[in-house]
C-alpha cells in the first residue's frame, strides 16, 4: 500500500487523462447533429451533472477508505452478487477499452493510414499500453503527469483557429429548443466519461477524503471546460452547413493550418492525440485488470494484463465497419452510464440504508 | 585453497582505529606467551608452506638474515613484483643494518620506517603478501611482523579525456584508491565523509570503498549498496563495470542507472547532494548511486559559468537528447509518409536530394548510421595519430564519395550528422551509448508506422523511463515524480543562492542545503 | 521473465510486417499548381504544373515546371487520368494554388472542390483563383520572366497572389477559409481575378460568387475599396490612387495618391418590422499622402478640403461597389449572417435568395490625413 499510494494531485492528473481521449475528435460532431450550435451548453450542463456523480462516488468510496468498487460491491450486496456485479464492471470496462481502441483506429486509418491493417494500429497501441499498466497506480500516475504538458500543445494548436473563426455563427444562442440541449448532453456525458476511474483510483490516493473529492471534481471541471472550448471553437470555425458533414471538425480544422516551419498540422495533432487516446486506454484496462484480479482472487493485477491486451486487441479487430463500430458504441456508452449512474446511485442507498461502513482495508498491491 | 579469507566484513575507519589498539593488546599477549608448550615453527618450515600456498611461484622472495649479536635468524618474505624492493632495501633493511645491533627481536619493529604490523596468523600471511607486503619471522617467534612495502606506480593526475570542462578544476581520479580518495577528501572537509572499504572477487580480491556523506546519504540507501556489494560472489572482479552491472536495479534496461565519472568535483557534488560513490582500487572510475536521468545532463561547467548560460546549456543538452534520439526517425516519416508537412519552399529541394538514391529512407538511415558508428568504434581503437587520419577518410571521403555516388542522399548526410553531433554532446559517455542504441529501433518504427510509430516509440521510451529506479529511487525524477522545486536544477539552473534543497530523488537525510547566501544583501540595503 | 521476452518479440514482430502506406517522397510527383476548365462535352479537364527536378550530381537541380492535362467526368476521375500518363504517383498535397477557369467557375465550384475537402491529403491551404480565360491559359502559361519560365510554375502563382493580397486588391483566401462562408446562407465571398496577357498575367481584381456560383467581378482600384468594405485588407500599407474631382491642373496632378494607415469598418444591420433590411457601412480612414503633386498645404482649410473630396469621391465609390454587389446579388459583407445571428425572424420571413438584392444601404467613407510623408 504505501509503496503505490499516489497523491491526490496525482489523482488529479489522472482523472484528466483518463477523460481526455477519443471524444475531442468526434464530440463537436455528434453535439451538432443534437443540439445543432448550441451544443457547447450540452458539455456544460453535463460537466455539472457529473459533478454530482462524482460526489456521489466520493460518498460511497468515502465510507470504505482504502478500498476500491471491487472490495465494496461484495460487502454491500454479499459475495455472490457481489461477484456477478464485479465481473459485470470489469467486462464494460474492458469493452469501454476495446471502444477506444475500435474509434482510435477508424479515425486513423481514415486520415493517416487507410491500407495499414487494423491489428496493427491496435496492438501497438495496447502492447504500450500493457507494457505500462503491469506496474503500480503510481507509476502509472507518473506517466500521465509527464504526458500532460501535451493536453497544453493541443489547447494552443486548437487556439490557433481563432485567426479565422466567424464569432457569428455560434448566434443566435438558444433558439434551438433545450430539448435538443438535453438530449446532446446524453452524448457529451459519454466523452466526459472517464471520472469514474475514480472508483478505483480513490483507493490508491493518500490524503484526506475532501481532497481526493476537490481532485477529481477540479479535473473535470478542467476537462468540462477544455471539452466546450473545442466545441466552442469548432462551432465558430465551421459554418452549421458544413459541420453536419465532417465528422472529425477538430482534425478538419487544423488540416488548413501552416506554419513557416510545418504545414499540417492536423498530422501533429493526431500523434499527440493517439497519447492521449493511450492514456484513456491504459487507464480503463487497469481498472478492467483490478476487477479480473479480484474476481478470481489474484494476488497481483500483472498477471492478466497479456490476457486482458489480447482479449481487447482481438475484440477490437472484430466489428468491420463504419456502422458496426456505431452500434457498439451505442451499446458501450449506454451501459457506460447505467454502470456510472443508476448503479453507483443504488449502491449508495444500500450503503446508507444499511449503515455499512468499511474499516481502513489494506488493500494490497 | 582454504588459506584464502572470506571477503572482509565491511568496517568504518572508526573501527579500524579501534581494532589496532587491540592489535597492540594482541601483541603483548602473543610475545609473552611465545614460549608456550605449541610447538613454533621453523622459518624453513615457514617458508616450504609458502611456497607450497604460492605453489612454487618465482617472485616470492626469501632472505635470510642473522645478526651476529641476537641467536636468532631472520627471515624476509615478500612478493617481488607486489612490493617495491628499493623500499624494501630503503626502509628495511637499511634501518636494520645501521642499528641492528643495538635492538633486540622485541622493538625491532620500531626502527623500520614501513608501517609495520604484528601479526599472530599464519594463515593471514598469504594475503598480506598479495597486498605487498614484506613478512618479517623471527625465529621461535610465533608472531612475525608485516611491513607496508607495497609497490605502488602512479599516473600523473590529469584530465580526464572524455568528461573536459572549459572552466573549473581540470584533475581527475587516477587508478589509485588512496589518492582518489585523498582528492575527495580534500574537496569535502568533514568528519562526516565515510569511506568504507571492502573486497570482492573470490581471486582477484579486488579492493574498492564505499563513500557517502554519513547524516546526508540516506542510511537505507547506503545499506542497500553494502548488501548489494556484499552478495557479489564472482572470482573475478576486475573492472567497476562488473561491480555496476551486479548491482543495478534493472539490467536489462538500455539506461545506465548508476553513473561513472572520473571528475573529483563532480564526485564530490554528488556526495553532497547525498548520493553514495562506490570505487574500485584500481580504476580512475567513480560511481556514482543512484543516479538519476538527468544528472547525466549535468556539467560541472554548468556551476562554474553564469547561471543564465548555464541554464542555456542545460537546455542545449536536453533538446540534444530529443534530436539524437528522434531526428533520423522523424526525417525518414516525414520522407517516407508525410511529406505534407514540409513547407513548400522547401519540399523541392529535398526532393531533388532524393530523386535517384535507389534505398528507400530506413535502409539509407541506416547505412549512414552504422557508417558513422564504424568511424566511432574505429578512431576509438586507432592509436591517437592515425585516429585524425581515419576521422578525415570517415567524415569526409566517405561522406562526400557515398553522395557522388548516389548511394545516400545530401540531405540523410545532414541528418546524420546533426544526430552524431547531438549524441555526443551527452557530457556522460555511458548515456551516450544508451542514445545512440535505442535511435535505432526508433528508426524502424518510423519507417512502419510514421508520426504514430514515432510517439508510440517515445512512449515505450518515457513510460520505461518512469518505470526505471536507481536503489529504489526514482530514475527519472524531478519530472515523474515531479517535484518543482528540482527541475531549478534539471532543466535550467538557477542561481547558487536559489538551490536550497538538496535534490529528493535520492531521498537525503537532510534537505537543505542552502539558506541565505545572500543576506548580506538586506544588510546593504539597510545602510 | 519468459513472459517479457515474448511480449518483447511480438512487438518487434509488428514492425518487420511491412510499411502499408508508406509513400516516399522521391516516387512522387508533386502538383504545385492546379486547374480546372471544362471541356465543350461538360467534362472536366484537370492542368497540373508539375516540377521537375534534374538532379545534379554536384549542384542545385535544375527545375523545368512540367505542364499535364487530362479530362475526366469529374475532378477526381481527370486526375486519375492524368495519373496514367505520368510516370510515378501523383500527388497533391503539396499544391499551392488551383485556378478556376472562367466557364468552371460559372458552374458549381462545390463539385470541383469536393475532392479537396474529402481527401485527407489535399493541401486545404492552397489559394484559389478564377482565370478571365480559361484555366489552361494561366497554368500552361510560358511567362517572361526567365525563372519562371523553366521553373516552378506553383509558386510563382502563389507569389503573385500573396503580394496582391499584401497591397489588399484581393482578399486572403484559401480553400479551406472559403469553404464555410460557401455553406453559409448568408455570405458570399470572392477570389483573386486573374487576366492573362500576353507574356504574363495580371491580379486585375476580385472574382465575386454568389453561393457557389461565379457572379461578376470588381477590377482596378476599386477592389481595394472593396476589401476595405469588407474589413478584409492586409495589415501591411494600402496605398491607392483617385482623381479629385475639382483640382486644377492636368494629367497626374489631378490626382492624389493615399496610403491608407488604419482603417475601421462598421456594419450595422437593422430590420424595420415589416422585415426590409438596411445596412449602414461606415468606413473611417486615417492615411497619409504618398502623392500629390498639385499642391502642398499645410493650412487647416486646404487640409480639411482636401479630405472632404477624398470623403466625396471614395463614398462615391463605395455606393458603385455596393450597387455591382448587389447586380451580382454577392453578399460578401454577410448581412445575411448578421440577420440569422440578430433577426433570426426577419431572417426567417425574407427570400434566403435574393434578400441581398432588397437591402438599403447607407454607405459613409471619412478620411483623415495624418501626415504627407517626408515633404510638406
Amino acid at each position: 500500500m504505501k509503496n503505490n499510494s499516489i497523491t491526490p494531485r496525482q489523482l488529479f492528473f489522472v482523472i484528466i487523462q483518463t477523460q481526455i481521449g477519443v471524444g475531442i475528435l468526434s464530440l463537436p460532431f455528434t453535439l451538432f447533429t443534437k443540439a445543432k450550435t448550441d451544443g457547447w451548453m450540452s458539455v456544460m450542463i453535463a460537466g455539472v451533472l457529473i459533478q454530482f456523480v462524482i460526489l456521489m462516488i466520493w460518498l460511497l468510496m468515502k465510507r470504505f477508505p482504502g478500498s476500491t468498487l471491487y472490495d465494496v460491491i461484495p460487502l454491500l450486496i454479499g459475495p455472490a452478487a457481489g461477484k456477478v456485479l464485479n465481473a459485470l464492471y470489469t467486462i464494460h470496462f474492458i469493452f469501454v477499452s476495446v471502444l477506444i481502441l475500435m474509434y482510435f483506429h477508424q479515425i486513423t486509418g481514415r486520415w493517416i493510414f487507410p491500407e495499414t491493417p487494423k491489428w496493427v494500429m491496435i496492438s501497438c497501441v495496447a502492447l504500450t499500453s500493457g507494457y505500462l499498466i503491469t506496474s503500480s497506480a503510481r507509476i502509472i500516475a507518473r506517466f500521465f503527469i509527464i504526458m500532460t504538458p501535451l493536453l497544453i500543445v493541443l489547447f494552443l494548436l486548437i487556439a490557433y483557429s481563432y485567426t479565422d473563426a466567424h464569432l457569428l455563427y455560434i448566434l443566435p444562442v438558444g433558439v434551438h429548443g433545450m430539448k435538443n440541449v438535453l438530449v446532446g448532453t446524453q452524448d457529451a456525458t459519454v466523452a466526459l466519461l472517464g471520472f469514474d476511474a475514480a472508483l478505483v483510483f480513490f483507493a490508491y490516493t493518500n490524503g484526506k477524503p475532501e481532497k481526493k473529492l476537490k481532485a477529481v471534481s477540479l479535473a473535470a471541471l478542467c476537462v468540462t471546460l477544455f471539452y466546450t472550448y473545442v466545441t466552442f471553437t469548432t462551432f465558430i470555425y465551421f459554418n452549421s452547413e458544413e459541420i453536419i458533414i465532417v465528422p472529425e471538425p477538430v482534425l478538419y480544422m487544423l488540416k488548413a493550418f501552416s506554419f513557416k516551419v510545418i504545414e499540417r498540422t492536423d498530422l501533429v495533432f493526431m500523434s499527440l492525440w493517439l497519447v492521449s487516446v493511450a492514456t484513456s486506454f491504459m487507464s480503463y484496462l487497469f481498472i478492467a485488470a483490478k476487477g479480473v484480479q479480484s474476481v478470481l482472487k489474484l494476488k497481483h493485477h500483472k498477471k492478466t494484463i497479456p490476457y486482458l491486451v489480447f482479449t481487447s486487441i482481438i475484440l477490437a479487430t472484430i466489428p468491420k465497419s463504419n456502422l458496426q463500430i456505431q452500434q457498439w458504441g451505442k451499446y458501450i456508452s449506454l451501459s457506460g452510464i447505467i454502470f456510472t449512474i443508476p448503479i453507483i446511485c443504488l449502491l449508495l442507498i444500500i450503503a446508507v440504508a444499511r449503515k455499512k461502513q468499511g474499516g481502513n482495508a489494506q488493500y494490497e498491491k | 585453497m582454504t588459506q584464502f579469507k572470506k571477503p572482509k566484513p565491511l568496517v568504518s575507519e572508526e573501527q579500524q582505529k579501534a581494532s589496532s589498539s587491540q592489535e597492540e593488546e594482541t601483541r603483548r599477549t602473543a610475545l609473552t606467551t611465545q614460549t608456550s608448550t605449541k610447538a613454533v615453527m621453523t622459518l624453513e618450515e615457514r617458508e616450504t608452506q609458502l611456497s607450497s600456498i604460492f605453489h612454487k611461484s618465482s617472485d616470492l622472495n626469501f632472505k635470510y638474515i642473522s645478526f651476529d649479536k641476537w641467536a636468532r635468524r631472520l627471515l624476509f618474505v615478500n612478493l617481488e613484483t607486489s612490493s617495491d624492493v628499493k623500499l624494501v632495501q630503503e626502509q628495511i633493511i637499511n634501518p636494520l643494518f645501521e642499528l641492528g645491533e643495538t635492538i633486540t627481536p622485541d622493538t625491532f619493529h620500531l626502527i623500520i620506517e614501513a608501517e609495520t604490523t604484528i601479526e599472530a596468523e599464519f594463515n593471514t600471511a598469504s594475503g598480506l603478501l598479495l597486498d605487498g607486503k614484506t613478512l618479517i619471522f623471527i625465529e621461535g617467534y610465533d608472531v612475525f611482523y608485516a611491513a607496508s612495502t607495497a609497490a605502488t606506480y602512479k599516473r600523473d593526475i590529469v584530465e580526464p579525456t572524455n568528461e573536459r570542462v572549459i572552466r573549473g578544476a581540470h584533475d581527475g581520479f587516477i587508478e589509485d584508491l588512496t589518492t582518489n580518495i585523498t582528492m575527495l577528501r580534500k574537496r569535502i572537509k568533514s568528519p562526516k565523509l565515510v569511506v568504507k572499504y571492502f573486497t570482492v572477487g573470490k581471486e582477484t580480491h579486488s579492493k574498492g570503498a564505499i563513500i557517502y556523506m554519513e547524516g546526508i546519504a540516506n542510511q537505507e540507501i547506503v545499506q542497500k549498496v553494502e548488501h548489494r556489494i556484499s552478495c557479489i560472489d564472482s572470482d573475478s572482479v576486475l573492472t567497476p563495470g562488473n561491480i555496476i552491472e551486479s548491482i543495478e536495479d534493472h539490467p536489462y534496461s538500455p539506461f545506465p542507472q548508476i553513473m561513472d565519472t572520473e571528475r573529483p568535483d563532480r564526485a564530490a557534488g554528488n556526495l553532497m547532494e547525498g548520493r553514495i560513490v562506490v570505487m574500485s582500487a584500481l580504476s580512475p572510475m567513480a560511481s556514482i548511486m543512484p543516479a538519476n536521468f538527468f544528472s547525466f545532463y549535468q556539467s560541472s561547467d554548468d556551476y562554474n559559468t553564469r547561471w543564465l548560460l548555464g541554464s542555456f546549456f542545460r537546455f542545449i543538452r536536453i533538446f540534444s537528447f530529443f534530436t539524437a534520439l528522434g531526428f533520423p526517425a522523424v526525417y525518414i516519416a516525414v520522407v517516407s509518409y508525410h511529406f505534407e508537412v514540409i513547407p513548400s519552399g522547401m519540399v523541392l529541394a529535398i526532393k531533388s536530394s532524393l530523386e535517384n538514391i535507389p534505398y528507400p529512407p530506413l535502409i539509407e538511415a541506416m547505412i549512414m548510421e552504422l557508417t558513422i558508428e564504424l568511424i566511432r568504434e574505429a578512431s576509438i581503437r586507432l592509436p591517437s595519430p592515425i585516429g585524425q587520419t581515419i576521422a578525415i577518410v570517415g567524415g569526409l571521403v566517405i561522406g562526400d564519395a557515398v553522395v557522388s555516388a548516389g548511394l545516400v542522399s545530401n540531405m540523410m548526410i545532414i541528418v546524420v550528422a546533426i544526430t552524431a553531433i547531438s549524441a555526443y554532446i551527452v557530457p556522460s559517455s555511458e548515456m551516450s551509448e544508451a542514445v545512440r542504441i535505442i535511435r535505432f529501433p526508433l528508426m524502424v518504427l518510423a519507417g512502419t508506422l510514421g508520426f504514430i510509430g514515432i510517439v508510440i516509440g517515445f512512449m515505450v521510451l518515457f513510460i520505461h523511463l518512469t518505470k526505471l529506479t536507481s536503489f529504489g529511487t526514482p530514475f527519472f525524477s524531478p519530472v515523474a515524480p515531479l517535484r518543482m522545486q528540482n527541475l531549478r536544477d534539471t532543466f535550467i539552473r538557477l542561481p547558487f543562492w536559489k538551490l536550497n534543497q538538496r535534490p529528493l530523488d535520492a531521498k537525503p537525510q537532510k534537505l537543505r542545503q542552502e539558506n541565505r547566501s545572500r543576506k548580506w544583501e538586506e544588510e546593504e540595503d539597510e545602510e | 521473465m519468459r513472459n517479457k521476452f515474448l511480449y518483447f518479440f511480438l512487438a518487434c514482430s509488428l514492425l518487420l510486417t511491412g510499411c502499408w502506406d508508406q509513400v516516399q517522397l522521391n516516387q512522387t510527383k508533386l502538383i504545385k499548381a492546379g486547374g480546372f476548365d471544362y471541356t465543350k462535352k461538360g467534362k472536366v479537364r484537370t492542368i497540373a504544373a508539375i516540377p521537375q527536378v534534374q538532379p545534379g550530381s554536384r549542384e542545385e537541380g535544375k527545375e523545368i515546371s512540367q505542364v499535364f492535362e487530362a479530362t475526366g467526368n469529374t475532378a477526381r476521375q481527370s486526375r486519375h487520368n492524368l495519373d496514367r500518363r505520368i510516370a510515378e504517383r501523383v500527388d497533391a498535397s503539396k499544391n499551392l494554388i488551383i485556378v478556376l477557369g472562367k466557364e468552371a467557375a460559372k458552374k458549381d465550384i462545390y463539385s470541383i472542390l469536393d475532392v479537396f475537402y474529402r481527401d485527407p491529403k489535399s493541401a486545404l491551404n492552397a489559394k484559389l483563383a478564377v482565370s478571365s480565360k480559361k484555366a489552361s491559359d494561366v497554368v500552361s502559361m510560358k511567362f517572361q520572366e526567365p525563372n519562371i519560365a523553366t521553373g516552378n510554375l506553383g509558386e510563382y502563382l502563389y507569389d503573385l497572389i500573396a503580394s496582391a493580397e499584401d497591397a489588399s486588391h484581393v482578399p486572403e483566401v484559401s480553400i479551406q477559409t472559403i469553404c464555410p462562408v460557401m455553406f453559409d446562407p448568408g455570405q458570399d465571398f470572392a477570389l483573386p481575378y486573374f487576366e492573362p496577357l500576353e507574356k504574363e498575367l495580371n491580379v486585375s481584381g476580385v472574382a465575386l460568387f454568389h453561393n457557389h456560383v461565379f457572379a461578376g467581378t470588381i477590377k482596378g482600384p476599386k477592389s481595394i475599396l472593396f476589401n476595405l468594405l469588407n474589413a478584409t485588407q492586409s495589415s501591411k500599407s494600402i496605398s491607392t490612387t483617385r482623381k479629385l474631382p475639382n483640382a486644377k491642373g492636368d494629367g497626374p496632378a489631378k490626382s492624389v495618391t493615399l496610403i491608407v494607415k488604419k482603417a475601421k469598418r462598421k456594419l450595422k444591420v437593422s430590420v424595420k418590422p415589416d422585415n426590409s433590411v438596411s445596412a449602414k457601412i461606415d468606413l473611417n480612414l486615417t492615411i497619409s499622402i504618398g502623392e500629390f503633386p498639385s499642391k502642398h498645404t499645410t493650412d487647416k482649410k486646404g487640409l480639411k478640403l482636401v479630405e472632404s473630396q477624398l470623403n466625396e469621391v471614395l463614398t462615391k465609390e463605395a455606393g458603385e461597389i455596393i450597387k455591382t454587389l448587389q447586380g451580382f446579388n454577392s453578399d460578401t459583407f454577410g448581412i445575411g449572417r448578421q440577420l440569422i445571428a440578430f433577426h433570426n425572424d426577419t431572417w426567417q420571413a425574407i427570400d434566403k435568395k435574393n434578400y441581398f438584392k432588397k437591402v438599403d444601404f447607407n454607405t459613409n467613407v471619412t478620411v483623415k490625413i495624418m501626415n504627407f510623408g517626408i515633404i510638406e
